[in-house]
């Protein structure tokens, strides 16, 4: 009987640690979406991730652990990156994945130059308090599906909250048809009325913040600490998600779940001391990113005007 | 191209470049450090010894064969993202052969080296062009992954059974020494890959502009739809591209190994992934660009550590002005478009 309680606390302590996990995840997921869905295909998270990290673990660590001021940190560096990429693919019509190549460039640089200012570079690096975990009142009771929702930190219940508020927006309202058009077909949503350019613009800048804001989580919930391998991949695999979840809220929140999931079982087995070489047993979660393309790009679903710039002058292909 | 177009096309980049360097010195300014220090330090710390004039040139081979292997792609309007890993890849072929072969002379060694670092870069590269041939897979995201992948093989390799246990950090023991590449000028020290990377753009922009092949490419890049109408098969051209990247990318790799590190460590790829990618936007793929740019940015690399060295500016800032040099010559073009 012991035995079989000590084998539940050990799901209920996986499941809880793949959510915890699968934050990032989505947060990242979801702002890939809005953009995309508009039409603007972004591939800087890896960069806007580890500027947002750092935004947030600095500003965190200089007034004393306040992690709300740490969270908008990251938001300001979100809407700077947005606006930018904005600016120069929807203003300027410049191609999105050079654009975005050379913002993944310079969030590697910021982030870095931004610790490297402040801290500079010291034996044993600075701590920030962790997001505590929020009891949800009564829910947070319930054996087993208690510990493991209802006993997480913030972010978790918003990503989660995010992802059914966009979905909703996106597929079951007026105005998230509209929204869509933008990226399905702006000459036409363009036709209707809408305002193509201040869409993307606005869809960019939130999609942004939500990327940056998953960055800002990995300091706040895994390490207590900065370093530059901080995000470590997780901004690339967010892109292989959004594109399985076919850049439907609700679906890149499931596949980062049981992406998550894999990657903490891998890890499990890790500690139980499989005989593989530890450097394999790492490269499993990119392994089954590659995997999952070739499964999505077989049946390539995407907004049909992602990627093009709009403009209204040019002549129907 | 006549001369004004020529004017007029390095005017525009060269305002690119300076607001750029302004914005470099501006951020200096505010760090409270010495401007004119700095930009001293960042132009002529390349040229102000002969050990500076040989890191100079250490940095601009491999940065010169990897934004070749970015720029090849980019002609088809595929973005190899990868040329890291294939670098890696290539590392990993050099020493595999190096320590196989041991005995076998110089010569022959060091070309089967060179051969071992192009054919590992192709096979890594081999893995999304595939991706992209059978499933289309988009090649940002497949190659990445692969740098992932690639990072970890390293560290696995330069653990393994080479590795150079009195070290602090994995890396294998030093190839057998007929295997290093000779030098060709003693002082500054510089190798014979210095010749043999010089070799490959011209090489490039003749396959580029002067075969057929070279003209699908540039097809299918400027019109897939046109292309194909015209009977070009444009299914395999991309990911040929692709492994034609991966292949310079692979013998910068070798000869990094043969001509540098005389030997695989991990985290020798530093950040000339990013940096070969810049190189190959900001000259648009162009091969004899690409050799002004990589000396460029080799100089200007050198010069960022010498600031972190004596003024203790972190490289960082520099490597961002690298990427703000990109944007704004891409906004120069806008400009120079709109003015037409």
């Amino acid at each position: 009987m012991s035995e079989v309680i000590a084998l539940m606390e050990q799901i209920i302590l996986y499941l809880k640690y793949v959510l915890l996990t699968t934050v990032p995840y989505i947060l990242a997921g979801l702002g890939m979406s809005i953009s995309g869905r508009s039409g603007i295909f972004i591939v800087y998270n890896e960069g806007l991730m580890l500027a947002g990290a750092s935004a947030t673990f600095l500003t965190t660590y200089l007034t004393g652990g306040d992690i709300f001021l740490g969270l908008i940190a990251g938001i300001s560096i979100g809407v700077v990156f947005g606006l930018i990429m904005a600016y120069f693919t929807v203003t300027l019509k410049l191609n999105q994945f050079v654009i975005g190549l050379a913002l993944f460039i310079m969030g590697l640089g910021i982030g870095n130059l931004m610790y490297k200012l402040v801290i500079g570079v010291v034996l044993v690096p600075p701590r920030i308090p962790l997001l505590q975990d929020v009891y949800i009142p009564f829910l947070s009771d319930i054996p087993i599906v208690g510990p493991v929702l209802f006993q997480q930190n913030i972010l978790f219940y918003l990503s989660i909250l995010l992802a059914l508020i966009i979905h909703y927006f996106m597929f079951k309202t007026a105005w998230g048809l509209n929204f869509r058009s933008v990226g399905e077909n702006p000459k036409v949503a363009d036709s209707m009325g809408i305002n193509v350019f201040l869409i993307r613009y606005i869809a960019t800048v939130l999609g942004s913040v939500l990327i940056a804001l998953a960055g800002s989580y990995l300091p706040l919930a895994f390490t207590g600490t900065y370093t530059e391998s901080i995000v470590g991949g997780r901004g690339w695999i967010t892109i292989a998600l959004t594109l399985f979840g076919k850049w439907s809220p609700l679906l890149i929140m499931l596949g980062s779940m049981i992406f998550a999931g894999t990657e903490a079982f891998v890890y499990r087995l890790q500690v139980a001391g499989l005989a593989l070489p530890y450097q394999f047993l790492l490269m499993v979660p990119f392994l089954v990113t590659l995997v999952i393309l070739i499964q999505v790009y077989r049946r390539a679903e995407m907004p049909q005007a992602l990627g093009r710039p709009y403009d209204r002058e040019a002549i129907e292909e | 191209m006549d001369l004004h177009k020529i004017l007029r096309e390095i005017a525009f980049y060269s305002t690119g470049i300076t607001v750029a360097f302004v914005v470099a010195g501006l951020s200096l300014i505010l760090m409270g450090h010495d401007i004119l220090k700095g930009y001293y330090t960042l132009f002529f710390t390349s040229f102000s010894s002969l050990s500076g004039i040989s890191l100079t040139i250490l940095k601009f081979i491999p940065l010169l064969l990897m934004s070749l292997g970015f720029a090849i792609p980019l002609m088809a309007r595929k973005y190899n993202v990868g040329v890291e890993g294939q670098f890696l890849l290539g590392a990993i072929g050099a020493v595999t052969v190096a320590f196989s072969l041991s005995s076998l002379p110089g010569p022959i060694l060091i070309t089967l080296i060179l051969t071992g670092g192009v054919i590992f870069g192709a096979a890594w590269a081999l893995i999304p062009a595939l991706m992209l041939y059978k499933f289309n897979v988009n090649e940002i995201i497949s190659t990445i992954l692969l740098n992932f992948i690639s990072f970890y093989l390293v560290d696995y390799i330069a653990t393994g059974p080479w590795r150079d246990v009195f070290a602090g950090h994995p890396m294998t023991l030093p190839i057998p020494d007929q295997g290093i590449l000779p030098l060709i000028i003693q002082n500054p020290q510089i190798n014979m890959g210095f010749i043999l990377a010089l070799l490959f753009p011209f090489l490039a922009y003749l396959y580029v502009y002067r075969t057929v092949r070279g003209y699908e490419l540039r097809a299918v890049g400027a019109n897939p739809r046109a292309s194909m109408i015209f009977g070009i098969n444009t299914n395999y051209i991309a990911p040929l591209s692709l492994i034609i990247g991966g292949m310079l990318s692979g013998l910068a790799g070798s000869i990094e190994v043969a001509g540098l590190h005389y030997r695989l460590i991990e985290g020798m790829h530093s950040n000339y992934g990013s940096l070969s990618i810049l190189i190959a936007l900001i000259c648009k793929g162009n091969p004899i660009g690409v050799i002004l740019t990589s000396f460029f940015i080799s100089v200007i690399e050198i010069g960022a550590s010498g600031m972190q060295r004596t003024m203790g500016v972190p490289v960082e800032l520099i490597f961002i002005v690298e990427a703000l040099i990109l944007l704004f010559i891409l906004m120069a073009d806008v400009v120079k478009a709109r003015k037409k």
